[in-house]
């Protein structure tokens, strides 16, 4: 967390995700190169070189934007969101090479300055077909620079959540960039339909994926309470919420975690102070409450990370009346201590969950 | 995420739903219909024994070769210096691959007989192959049945769709 900062902390869970990201991608390269060589045998290691790290980048460019959205769909694959910035940071190196020896074999040739010749030496701004797509690309691999440079928590505290966060959305139109320059460039020498209907099954998969997570938030952020009483509102059953788990409630704008552990109901801001999680889909881990994204820890009962970390939650007042939970969505300051409601005496005759 | 982070990510993916689909059907509608130039190899690696025709010039050094029976021709190009340009494309604009005028040529002309010029059209002259950096090239020459007594080469910039140069080879 944030007590200090490090270049980059290991742990068993990151090496084996790390080893798994250079398995595959040196696996690919290798079957790309071996495939290329047995059906094109004429093919150069400048063009081998490019199209594999390009072909690579834009296949793993598809997987970072897919984790977000299949983590809101499906918990299981939260393992996948854990280090998702490692695969950033591997698609933007794959990119580099791709970008840095397409300038050298299209552009280091004249006497023009490469990166001049790069836009100067196309100028059919007025044609779909010969369009200048390398100016996309160029302009999609400096945000994922940007990206990749500022994925370390040190940028994120120091630039702010929200410059760091709207810097960070900029991979948005540098997928579309991505996707022109793609379209207006190579695809316009081939014949083939294969390679349109990749792109395009590429993009219908993100952009399907994507909207399906958005109306399921929605439907979170639309929950209607009804029963209301001294500021408290009913959300619902004890039964509801399982062991060391929570349920997210959204009233007043706010979503709110409400978490059941020892036989106590701890109510907490849903949103992680590290990068925005969802702290109502973690887990209580050794007496913590656990971010799912990247494990971040807060005390149940005041919302404090635990010394010698700093970071700090909302909590609200929660209580039980007749098995019902009623929860006060006035939030209490940043890890203020609240007392939990004991549902041992509540708890007779219910049927306790396990996870 | 907060709920302004959602809005934000929801409205930005309801953008891309209809800008992303209708970027990839348009590039691919407007991809051309005729044979697009590609990065062409060398067809042949054993040069031909006869030389048909030399041109020696400061940049670049082109014979035409062929065998003792005359059915197998090559142009062979020594490129001396760097190109101007990233690459260039060599086609064979001679009158009878050039056979289809066209009211709008793309760009450049060629010496024709009599002193007078006409319009250089790509798509209507043969491809020959494509030269990049320094180096010896050589290409496959479909047969010709006056035997290559007349050639006309336009060195040709796709990119910027201008003739670098051309090369008229007279008997």
């Amino acid at each position: 967390m944030s007590a200090s900062y490090s270049a980059v902390s290991w742990n068993r869970q990151k090496k084996i995700y790390d080893w798994l990201i250079a398995g595959f991608c040196v696996g690919y390269l290798i079957l790309y190169i071996i495939l290329t060589l047995i059906f094109n045998e004429q093919s150069t290691f400048e063009t081998l070189l490019i199209r594999s790290t390009s072909t690579l980048a834009i296949l793993l460019l598809h997987v970072i934007l897919a984790i977000g959205p299949l983590c809101r769909l499906n918990k299981k694959f939260l393992p996948l969101l854990y280090n998702r910035r490692h695969l950033g940071v591997t698609m933007f190196s794959l990119a580099a090479i791709h970008g840095v020896f397409s300038i050298l074999q299209f552009h280091a040739l004249s006497n023009t300055n490469p990166l001049v010749s790069l836009f100067t030496s196309n100028t059919n701004f007025n044609s779909l077909p010969a369009f200048p797509f390398q100016a996309f690309g160029f302009f999609a691999l400096i945000i994922f620079f940007l990206m990749a440079i500022t994925s370390h928590d040190f940028w994120l505290h120091n630039l702010s959540p929200k410059v760091w966060k709207t810097l960070h959305m900029l991979v948005y139109p540098a997928y579309f960039l991505v996707v022109m320059h793609v379209m207006l460039g190579v695809i316009q020498l081939e014949k083939n339909p294969v390679f349109v209907i990749m792109i395009f099954m590429g993009a219908a998969s993100l952009i399907t994926l994507h909207l399906l997570a958005a109306f399921k938030e929605r439907k979170v952020d639309s929950m209607k309470f009804t029963l209301q009483q001294e500021g408290f509102v009913s959300v619902c059953d004890v039964n509801d919420i399982v062991d060391s788990r929570a349920k997210i409630f959204c009233i007043d704008e706010e979503r709110i975690a409400v978490y059941r552990h020892e036989n106590k109901l701890f109510a907490i801001h849903n949103v992680c102070k590290h990068q925005g999680g969802p702290l109502g889909e973690g887990k209580i881990i050794d007496g913590c409450i656990t971010c799912p994204w990247h494990g971040y820890q807060y005390l149940p009962h005041n919302g404090q990370s635990p010394p010698p970390f700093k970071e700090k939650v909302n909590t609200y007042d929660v209580k039980v009346i007749d098995k019902k939970v009623w929860l006060n969505p006035k939030p209490f300051a940043e890890g203020t201590e609240r007392t939990p409601p004991n549902l041992s005496a509540a708890a007779e005759g219910l049927k306790h969950k396990t996870r | 995420m907060i709920k302004p982070l959602r809005q934000r990510h929801s409205q930005v993916w309801i953008i891309l739903a209809v800008v992303l689909p209708a970027g990839i059907v348009f590039s691919w509608l407007a991809i051309p219909n005729h044979v697009p130039v590609k990065l062409l190899q060398p067809s042949t690696t054993e040069l031909l024994p006869v030389i048909k025709h030399t041109m020696d010039k400061k940049e670049y050094c082109i014979k035409v070769r062929t065998n003792k029976e005359n059915s197998e021709w090559q142009l062979e190009w020594k490129n001396k210096l760097a190109l101007a340009v990233p690459s260039a494309v060599i086609y064979n604009a001679s009158p009878e691959f050039h056979s289809q005028p066209s009211p709008a040529p793309l760009a450049g002309s060629v010496a024709s007989e009599g002193g007078t010029s006409r319009p250089f059209i790509p798509d209507h002259s043969q491809l020959i192959g494509r030269i990049e950096a320094r180096g010896d090239y050589i290409f496959s020459l479909t047969p010709d049945s006056s035997g290559y007594d007349k050639l006309q080469l336009v060195l040709y910039d796709f990119i910027h769709q201008q003739t670098i140069d051309s090369i008229n080879f007279q008997p």
